[in-house]
């Protein structure tokens, strides 16, 4: 026996109140959810409302609120979701701790004329930044316009806080002493940039794929 | 009532959680292309309702498959709902191949250390 539509609208409401309202999880829970439902209704003789009860609860333990450094302990999320969102926010990480040791290496490794040097050219680095932080904050502005939610959307949510820096960069005078701090900022808001777009890329193509 | 009481039962062993990666690669090395309930009830199928892959494992792990480009998404509508469907990349069926023969080596490495009189 298939669920009709209203059926299939009362699994898609009850994820949203659990919210679990991220469209690329929401689509793959509901249909798990609904084949579930149409086994024991099935092979169990149930009726929907009680089929529904019972699958709902064997899935309880993943959507218990959960928080994780990774994700920043001000935000909670259903347990699938979270897990979801590690995968990639760790990887963010570990390019963090790379940066920052590569950075390191590289400003002990560097004489003071080279720093100089480097340093003179500043204003190219200060612009490229801007122009990332501006492209980022127009797709930031059509994410926000579309209204639709995926697991993608919150992490480029949260890489727009990887430019809390810019301002920094952009407004005081760069001395030879902040080198190492400088190339560090500079170097993760190239990653950040690189990693936001690509999450704006996978969000928008799973919209595409579900647009029906 | 009981049928999910009973779906419950899971092997919850680390030697199952290291595997679930290449077994889920190895059903749609099979299958083509396999949605996340057809995966469960095919392991449930394959070994007799011995192994049970819950939900809490295997969408992570879908996803991280997905993640580093192993497996691909087709989206289509199914049943009054949307249907996401898994299936290998390029990378992926090369990535299946090298795991089957890491895990085939371990299984015989186990049968050696465990019962040495049937390994061969």
């Amino acid at each position: 026996m298939k669920l009709n539509r209203y059926q299939i609208n009362f699994i898609e409401k009850k994820l949203d109140r659990l919210n679990v309202d991220y469209l690329d999880i929401k689509s793959e829970l509901t249909d798990h959810i609904a084949c579930d439902i149409e086994r024991l209704m099935k092979k169990e003789e149930l009726d929907f409302e009680k089929a529904s009860y019972l699958v709902f609860q064997n899935w309880n333990e993943e959507f218990v609120f959960s928080k994780n450094i990774f994700t920043g302990y001000m935000n909670s999320f259903p347990k699938i979701v979270l897990k979801k969102i590690l995968q990639s926010a760790k990887r963010l990480q570990l390019f963090s701790i790379i940066c920052f040791v590569v950075t390191f290496l590289i400003s002990n490794f560097l004489n003071n004329d080279t720093k100089k040097y480097l340093l003179s050219g500043m204003f190219l680095v200060k612009s490229a930044l801007l122009i990332f932080f501006l492209i980022s904050l127009i797709c930031f502005c059509i994410l926000k316009y579309r209204k639709k939610k995926t697991t993608f959307l919150i992490l480029f949510n949260q890489s727009m806080i990887g430019y809390i820096m810019l301002p920094f960069l952009l407004l005081f005078t760069i001395e030879i002493g902040l080198f190492f701090l400088i190339s560090y900022i500079s170097f993760m808001s190239l990653i950040n940039f690189i990693y936001s777009m690509r999450l704006f890329y996978l969000h928008n193509q799973f919209i595409l794929k579900t647009s029906y | 009532m009981f049928a999910l009481q009973n779906s419950r039962i899971m092997k919850n062993s680390q030697l199952y959680k290291g595997s679930l990666n290449t077994i889920i690669m190895k059903l749609l090395e099979e299958n083509g292309r396999m949605y996340g309930y057809e995966i469960t009830q095919r392991v449930k199928e394959i070994t007799k309702g011995e192994l049970n892959i819950t939900e809490g494992a295997l969408y992570p792990a879908l996803h991280k498959l997905e993640a580093e480009d192993l497996l691909d998404v087709e989206v289509e509508k199914v049943d009054n709902r949307l249907r996401k469907y898994y299936k290998l990349t390029e990378k992926g069926t090369t990535e299946t191949v090298n795991r089957l023969a890491e895990l085939e080596e371990f299984i015989k490495n186990m049968q050696t250390i465990v019962n040495p009189k049937l390994s061969y």
